[in-house]
């Protein structure tokens, strides 16, 4: 069942990645979204079962297609990003009704790369951020708002130095605790979404 | 990879220590300059042209007893006010 405020992302875990992956759910989160990814750990449900039920119950998508390249010189390139925005795309075009309305922003690291490996997606809304988290949280700003919100949607200036000031606290309290903030599997996705939901309320409330 | 679930009391220990300090300033590295703000507000005091700038101007501000300098490469610096 759709929930008009689920948005599905579908980005790499990893470290490097992390600080981009905190601005993703913070601007979700401060804009009254509700973001959605598959956990890292095993729940014992076939992984990929997983992320389609998160698709079909998300009527926005974010697709982060930055860390396509192997990790090492000598690995394979990271297919998984590419796998199920494919996924998505056949939701999108499977001709039910209710799944053809779906959005996705695309995410890539610098401008036009993606025509270099997947020409395809031509056409979409694509954006560069240049591994940056002000830039990630200004692209999905200016998406959100350009879906047609009722409400007034404050400016990525806002929400930045907002997320600057959260991250503070969560890296005082969660090293504090003896959690490496830095470290993507410290603490489930969950768990964050939470602790930033509840920092998010609060701040909005002064 | 594996993940861990922190248990529901520090999660609770975690909600409830939110706190906000107006006498904490902010200052954040942007494309546009450098932003200072005080903590929880919603408002910009000012934008400076570079660190030192920033700094200079919070110097002039009354009530202030920490700073924090959030860079857009490196860890967050603490600077404290006499």
């Amino acid at each position: 069942m759709m929930d008009t405020k689920n948005v599905f992302i579908n980005c790499p875990f990893d470290n490097e990645f992390y600080p981009l992956l905190k601005g993703i759910f913070f601007v979700l989160i401060y804009l009254g979204f509700k973001p959605k990814i598959a956990e890292t750990s095993d729940s014992g449900q076939v992984r990929i079962l997983k992320i389609k039920d998160l698709m079909v119950a998300s009527p926005l998508s974010i697709h982060d297609l930055s860390r396509i390249d192997p990790l090492a010189t000598d690995a394979a390139a990271r297919l998984n990003m590419a796998f199920e925005m494919g996924i998505d795309f056949g939701l999108r075009y499977s001709g039910i009704p209710e799944y053809g309305t779906k959005r996705f922003l695309i995410l890539e690291k610098e401008e036009h790369r993606y025509k270099t490996f997947l020409s395809d997606i031509s056409g979409n809304d694509i954006k560069s951020h240049q591994n940056d988290p002000e830039l990630i949280i200004k692209a999905i700003r200016d998406w959100i708002k350009s879906q047609g919100q009722r409400k007034a949607v404050p400016r990525h200036k806002l929400i930045f130095s907002a997320f600057n000031e959260f991250l503070m606290y969560y890296n005082q309290m969660i090293g504090g605790e003896g959690y490496d903030p830095k470290e993507i599997t410290a603490l489930t996705f969950s768990d964050v979404i939470d602790i930033m939901t509840n920092w998010v309320k609060k701040f909005k409330k002064i | 990879m594996s993940t861990k679930d922190i248990s529901g009391d520090l999660k609770k220990k975690f909600m409830e220590s939110i706190e906000f300090h107006k006498d904490h300033v902010h200052v954040v590295e942007m494309s546009e300059g450098w932003v200072i703000k005080r903590e929880g507000s919603k408002k910009t005091i000012q934008t400076a042209s570079s660190q030192e700038a920033a700094m200079k101007a919070i110097h002039e501000l009354k009530n202030v007893s920490k700073v924090y300098v959030h860079p857009k490469v490196g860890d967050i610096s603490i600077e404290k006010m006499e």
